[in-house]
């Protein structure tokens, strides 16, 4: 089920291949990959600082009732993002 | 200040022999001559506070969430006759600092030397918090890694082997549990260890970078050290130019990197070392082409490609995890979409019910007891001791009254709100309402944290601009720091709850009137908050104009409170020192009072001719001159809105009903007859309904007027904070005066 979302939006999405973050839904897994390359500066050290680097494990564990922001798991913590900085943070998908 | 007091027995003697806890002194905030500085950092939330507190002797606010203190606090103890200086730091997540409370905490760490470093850390989150252990590691060795939470470690399976973990940092490892006091001992064998040894400090030796980073690290790290001989840090510093680090680079062009050095007596003198620090920076910025595009992230890769090696070694999972997972089950209600924004508001109606209908008696009680009772009491004692009439004016009827006043209306409504909040704060509740609040305020352009600085300022609104530092965003944090008035704070709380109690609950039937007061207080919170959307939204939409930034908020696990500390707690810190305030302003205006009451000119007194003055502007906001004098007097402290109003009332009107001479005071014995004495100065329904209103919107407090010009530093947004609400205000209730009396 998982990979389901991947196939779809593998072929919608402008950088090939690349799965999001924003996509995934709650009680799902993934790997990070990468950050984009327009997140920079303080937005992509605070990122970086929560945990989101490549290779971390990451789980969807809620949402907020607006359906936005999101909470994730990642390495421990739990980590609310807004959709529009959780589409900047590509995942690769995690064998459950 | 609780100094020189010793923890008597304590149920945790096993890890704390008897002998030896003895030789611990809690000094609280005596802080002169101390023989060692102790720093304590580390990721938010870990319990920072919890062991300053405990160290101290102090009880520094802590509550469960990141970034409950914003700003560094200082305290000391004495520890087998040595004296320590402990410095209570804001969290950080690492030390590439992106917001203000994490540059206060990095740069005491580099530039205030401290003689040890506690870096405290989570058991739960051992890994992410590793990855800010090892940066410290590699600025300075005199640190002590504090394993903290391990009883809630403990409760999900996980144990940490402090001895494995000690030796691949190559520090002292101590595991704590700060709230039970669990480890405190240990803690203090630790620091004592490491301040008074005369190690010279070391950096931890960063490895594991590529050759393509680690050639122009050496190179300018080669230079520093030609310039800098005896920095124990200079790699570290090498890489962090190299990452164009803005406030290192800031301190070099200052010449301050001469601090950075193991003895700062050594520091050269100033005036050549820009020069010399100019050549390293111009290196640097040499260098800098060399590198990679994606050093900045290498680096922050290698840290925590590390500091997951160094994890999984430590932790030892035992057994199985609870089966029950208590904090899913709470955030499924909490969070949820069906159940989240009702049990909220339920929550929070719950809360302001039980204090307005909880304050209810204690109120009357105290009333009857300091006005009815005491007041007459010490005025026969003047008379029996032949006090002029002025004096005992002065001092009884002014002075003493109005601080009376200020008791009986504000100690009930706090004593009971002031513990609730506090237990909800320390439960984890408030990062969750940031959490299903955060769509609106991004709708309005403003950051989901403001929610958080808004329901500090229920308390106090100089603490909830404060607050707003844990905003990164200066757009946001201003906008948060503007609007901030909007939330209701203690001082307005017993306006509110006075009026809503004998105009709106005199309305219904008496069994619904406690409700029914309720819903009207809840209302104008409920209006505060929508206040603060509107005005957010117009902020950014015109003179704050910009994108949304960055939102990031860890939510904490549940914690249950521990009952009495917190009840305790709360009681002496936040509603003591809120009524000692009240008090404190109280006093001169008693005194202002009783002047303007006494003092006559042309026959009549100048509280007369204010009254009279404003009596116009007054009846058009659908208010009278009588209130707006006394938001003339409360200026410095809303809570004496409503002892004025009454006392203003009682002098130039009500003096018939109730004494015998003008200026003196009148027998109320209720909070029924408070309504008649109101109602004898012209109070009416819509009155009670604009004062409501008036008290929700007008300028902040003089107190928040100067924390918001200390926090912005500027003089256009400290006046924008005080004429827009009190603009927006007038605007309000002017309008809802012209449609009362249209449809009368
Ligand atoms: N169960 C348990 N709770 C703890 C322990 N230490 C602290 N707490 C709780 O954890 C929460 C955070 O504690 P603080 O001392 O405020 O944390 P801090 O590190 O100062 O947090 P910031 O100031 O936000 O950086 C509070 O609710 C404490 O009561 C502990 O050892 N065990
Ligand atoms: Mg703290």
């Amino acid at each position: 089920m998982i990979f389901d979302i991947f196939k779809r939006k593998g072929k919608e999405l402008i950088e090939g291949s690349k799965a999001i973050l924003s996509e995934l839904i709650p009680g799902q897994k993934a790997f990070i990959k990468s950050i984009s390359e327009d997140c920079q500066g303080i937005e992509r050290q605070r990122l970086m600082d929560l945990g989101f680097v490549p290779g971390s494990l990451v789980e969807v564990e809620m949402r907020s009732p607006f359906r936005d922001p999101t909470a994730y798991r990642i390495k421990g913590g739990l980590i609310a993002l807004r959709k529009i900085q959780a589409s900047k943070i590509y995942i690769s998908p995690a064998v459950a | 200040m609780s100094s020189l007091k010793l923890k008597s027995a304590h149920s945790n003697c096993e890890n704390c022999p008897v002998h030896d806890k003895l030789n611990l002194q809690k000094l609280g905030v005596n802080a002169e001559n101390a023989d060692f500085i102790v720093a304590l950092a580390g990721n938010p939330n870990t319990g920072k506070s919890t062991i300053f507190n405990a160290l101290t002797g102090l009880r520094q606010h802590t509550g469960n969430w990141t970034g409950k203190t914003v700003a560094r606090s200082e305290g000391s103890f004495v520890f087998h006759d040595n004296k320590y200086k402990v410095i209570d730091l804001p969290g950080t997540y690492s030390l590439i600092s992106s917001s203000l409370e994490e540059e206060i905490a990095r740069n005491f760490v580099l530039f205030g030397k401290p003689d040890v470093t506690i870096i405290v850390t989570d058991a739960t989150r051992l890994e992410r918090n590793l990855n800010l252990v090892l940066q410290m590691l590699e600025i300075s060795s005199r640190a002590i890694v504090c394993v903290n939470l391990i009883d809630e470690a403990a409760k999900n399976g996980i144990r940490i082997d402090a001895k494995v973990l000690s030796r691949d940092l190559g520090v002292p490892v101590v595991l704590t549990a700060a709230r039970d006091e669990t480890g405190i001992y240990d803690l203090l064998s630790a620091i004592e260890k490491i301040a008074v040894s005369t190690d010279p400090v070391k950096a931890r030796t960063i490895f594991d970078i590529s050759e393509e980073i680690s050639n122009p690290v050496n190179e300018l790290d080669a230079i520093i050290r030609k310039e800098y001989p005896e920095l124990p840090n200079s790699k570290w510093l090498a890489i962090r130019l190299l990452d164009n680090d803005k406030s290192l680079i800031e301190a070099l062009k200052k010449g301050e990197l001469g601090q950075l050095k193991n003895d700062a007596k050594k520091a050269v003198e100033p005036n050549i070392l820009p020069q010399d620090d100019n050549d390293i920076l111009g290196a640097s910025n040499k260098l800098k082409g060399k590198l990679p595009r994606d050093y900045h992230d290498k680096l922050v890769e290698r840290t925590y490609a590390e500091a997951a090696k160094i994890a999984e070694k430590a932790i030892i999972k035992s057994g199985e995890k609870r089966k029950f997972n208590l904090d899913l089950f709470l955030d499924k209600i909490f969070i949820s979409p069906l159940f989240g924004y009702p049990v909220m508001f339920l929550l929070f109606a719950f809360m302001f019910w039980l204090t307005i209908a909880g304050a209810n008696v204690p109120s009357a009680l105290l009333f009857d007891f300091l006005v009815s009772t005491v007041h007459p009491f010490l005025k026969s004692g003047a008379e029996y001791l032949h006090f002029p009439w002025w004096l005992s004016g002065f001092l009884i009827d002014g002075m003493y009254l109005a601080t009376a006043w200020v008791i009986s209306v504000m100690l009930p409504p706090m004593a009971i709100f002031f513990p609730m909040f506090t237990l909800l704060e320390d439960f984890g509740y408030l990062p969750r309402v940031a959490f299903n609040m955060d769509n609106l305020f991004k709708k309005a352009g403003a950051h989901g944290k403001q929610v958080m600085t808004m329901m500090m300022g229920f308390g106090c609104n100089a603490a909830g601009v404060v607050a707003t530092r844990i905003i990164d965003s200066p757009r946001e944090r201003l906008i948060a720091i503007i609007t901030n008035n909007f939330a209701i704070c203690n001082g307005r709380w017993p306006t509110q709850i006075l009026i809503a109690t004998i105009f709106i609950g005199a309305l219904v039937p008496a069994h619904l009137a406690g409700f029914v007061s309720s819903m009207a207080v809840v209302s104008v919170a409920l209006l505060g908050v929508l206040l603060t959307f509107i005005i957010s939204w117009g902020l950014s939409n015109t003179v704050l104009k910009g994108q949304p930034s960055v939102f990031s908020l860890e939510l904490p696990p549940y914690r249950v409170p521990k009952f009495w500390q917190t009840l305790y707690k709360s009681i002496i810190d936040r509603t003591l020192f809120v009524l000692w305030r009240a008090v404190v302003f109280a006093l001169p205006a008693g005194a202002v009072i009783w002047l303007i009451s006494n003092i006559s000119i042309g026959g009549e007194t100048i509280a007369f001719h204010m009254v009279h003055f404003l009596d116009p502007f007054g009846w058009f906001l659908g208010l009278n001159g009588i209130i707006l004098v006394a938001y003339i007097v409360a200026i410095p402290a809303n809570e004496i809105v409503i002892p004025t109003v009454l006392m203003l009332i009682v002098l130039l009107t009500g003096a018939q009903n109730h004494t015998d001479s003008a200026g003196v005071i009148f027998e109320t014995d209720s909070i029924e007859s408070l309504g008649g004495l109101l109602k004898n100065g012209g109070f009416t329904l819509l009155t009670a309904v604009n004062l409501m209103l008036f008290s929700l919107i007008h300028n902040p407090c003089s107190t928040t007027i100067y924390t918001i010009f200390k926090e912005t530093k500027s003089l256009k947004w400290t006046m924008v904070s005080t004429f827009l609400p009190i603009v927006l205000g007038i605007i309000v209730t002017a309008t809802i005066a012209l449609i009362w009396r249209l449809n009368a």
